[in-house]
């Protein structure tokens, strides 16, 4: 895109950048400085793996660019958040519970 | 018994060769010539053959002149009545006020050993909002700033100076320009606290080898006041020109040149001063805030680059503004972690969503069209750079912070701020 901008980059390739974006954002970096996320344990690490993975392979259907961006800013929130709470508590289910919702609506 | 030495063998520079006994390194000696007296400072020795810096240069300085011996190292007067006072790099009153003379001590005294210190993790408050949120200063930190002729370090030394929250605040100029330590003693004195301010000041037009002597003479009473319970500040600038006068001398000495003919222990030199920088346990402490002027920009150069090695992290002054990248106090998570909830991750969200501002003015400098996200990126740019990173702001710790907060919510929808939602929740500007 830092070649032929946003505008020469079809609404498809472009949701493609928005998931490699949340794929770094939300499950590659980790915030040292929270307790919970600095130290995330193997079998969580999967459970959370699989679920970025069902996002990135979603069918989202969007018309426009910015109405991509926003999906994704949206469920990137939710995942950041959720890395942060701590297995098993109620903020755990409720994110999670809402992460399911946005997956089984297709962000709609 | 005064004893007088006066076989010069070799006069070279501002440097005199002696030949006598029992003498020690950095022992002090006085010249009579017939242009009168100087001191000077024994810098190195070689069997009989003693090598002396003199202070006001060799001019008017002949074979058969007489050299004595103090027998005691340079030393500092240290009381009360040093507070605002101007000293030159000799010790010398630069204020035609009183000769001081009681209780002296050494400078050039040994670093702190490491069992005396405690873990440093009190903030400097600057009232600066770059420091304060994005890269605190904390006590007993030696931190330089990173800057070019031109750019305005002294004046951002000088408000550092007038608005941290320390006890006394030494100034030690080296190479100044006689206009620049005006301007440092007008600010000072303005700003009120002269009372608490003591400057050792070394201009362009004083010799050279003074110049060596500041950092030891700042630190040195630096050190004695943190002794005495007391948050110490000791600004330098600019510590490029302290290394300029090291390479100056050990050219005349004839040392072997290392990198652009600064002197192999160049380390070594600037490091014996920067880690007198400390925070006792059972007393007070004192920071170092240093200038170091790169020429041509260039982070490679010696100085910089040692430096960078010795510090604990640096802030980059360029275009008026201390940058946010590259700029680093490796000891802020010591303190950001207490002062607010919010104070990391404001820190962390404004600086992510400039560093994307950056790289959408990158893509409309070239032309490519902005979509309402650059839009957005853009405002708040130049909301971050006025309100925020201006070296004209000054507002303590907690207000700035609060002024972030407003600057994210004129710009950005919560979600899009990547900050946790507990955070938000708490602290979002209601509508």
């Amino acid at each position: 895109m830092t070649v032929v901008g946003e505008e020469g980059t079809s609404v498809d390739d472009y949701l493609v950048a928005l998931k490699a974006d949340f794929f770094d954002n939300c499950y590659l970096q980790q915030n040292a400085f929270d307790a919970v996320d600095a130290a995330t344990p193997a079998q969580r690490q999967q459970f959370v793996f699989d679920k970025v993975l069902t996002v990135l392979e979603l069918p989202l259907e969007v018309q426009e660019k910015d109405q991509a961006r926003q999906l994704m800013v949206k469920i990137s929130d939710l995942f950041r958040n959720w890395n942060y709470a701590a297995q098993d508590t109620e903020e755990y289910q409720k994110i999670l519970e809402q992460i399911d919702s946005f997956i089984a609506a297709k962000g709609k | 018994m005064r004893k007088y030495y006066d076989e010069i063998t070799r006069i070279a520079g501002n440097v005199i060769t002696v030949t006598a006994t029992g003498v020690g390194y950095d022992e002090l000696a006085v010249i009579s010539s017939k242009r009168g007296t100087s001191l000077a400072q024994v810098i190195r020795l070689e069997g009989d053959q003693v090598s002396l810096q003199v202070f006001a240069g060799t001019q008017g300085v002949s074979t058969e002149d007489r050299v004595q011996f103090l027998n005691s190292p340079m030393q500092v007067p240290f009381t009360d009545d040093l507070l605002g006072r101007v000293f030159d790099g000799a010790c010398r009153p630069r204020d035609d006020r009183a000769i001081l003379e009681e209780n002296k001590v050494s400078i050039g005294s040994p670093t702190v050993n490491p069992v005396r210190r405690r873990m440093p993790d009190h903030m400097v408050h600057t009232g600066i909002p770059m420091i304060d949120i994005f890269n605190s200063l904390v006590e007993s930190q030696k931190l330089p700033i990173f800057s070019v002729a031109g750019e305005p370090y002294n004046e951002l030394l000088a408000r550092v100076g007038l608005q941290a929250n320390a006890d006394i605040i030494i100034l030690g100029g080296m190479g100044l320009r006689h206009d620049d330590y005006l301007k440092f003693r007008d600010a000072f004195e303005k700003g009120g606290v002269l009372g608490r301010t003591i400057m050792f000041i070394h201009t362009a037009a004083d010799p050279v080898v003074e110049c060596l002597l500041v950092p030891d003479l700042c630190l040195a009473v630096g050190e004695q006041y943190a002794l005495q319970n007391k948050r110490v500040l000791v600004l330098l600038t600019d510590m490029t020109a302290f290394s300029d006068a090291l390479k100056e001398i050990s050219i005349i000495m004839e040392q072997i040149p290392s990198n652009r003919g600064y002197p192999g222990d160049l380390y070594t030199q600037l490091a014996r001063r920067y880690e007198k920088a400390v925070d006792f346990d059972g007393a007070g402490s004192m920071t170092i805030l240093a200038c170091v002027t790169m020429p041509g920009d260039d982070v490679t150069h010696p100085v910089p680059d040692n430096t960078g090695y010795i510090t604990e992290g640096q802030f980059y002054l360029r275009n008026g503004r201390i940058e946010p990248f590259g700029s680093l106090s490796r000891l802020k998570q010591q303190v950001n972690g207490k002062t607010r909830d919010d104070h990391r991750a404001i820190m962390d969200a404004c600086i992510q969503l400039y560093a994307l501002c950056r790289e959408s003015r990158e893509k409309r400098d070239m032309g490519f069209e902005m979509s309402p996200w650059d839009h957005k990126l853009l405002k708040y740019g130049s909301l971050f750079e006025k309100k925020i990173m201006e070296l004209s702001v000054n507002i303590p710790l907690f207000e700035a912070l609060d002024r972030c907060w407003n600057i994210l919510a004129e710009c950005f929808d919560p979600a899009e701020t990547g900050i946790r939602r507990a955070v938000i929740d708490a602290h979002w500007p209601k509508k």
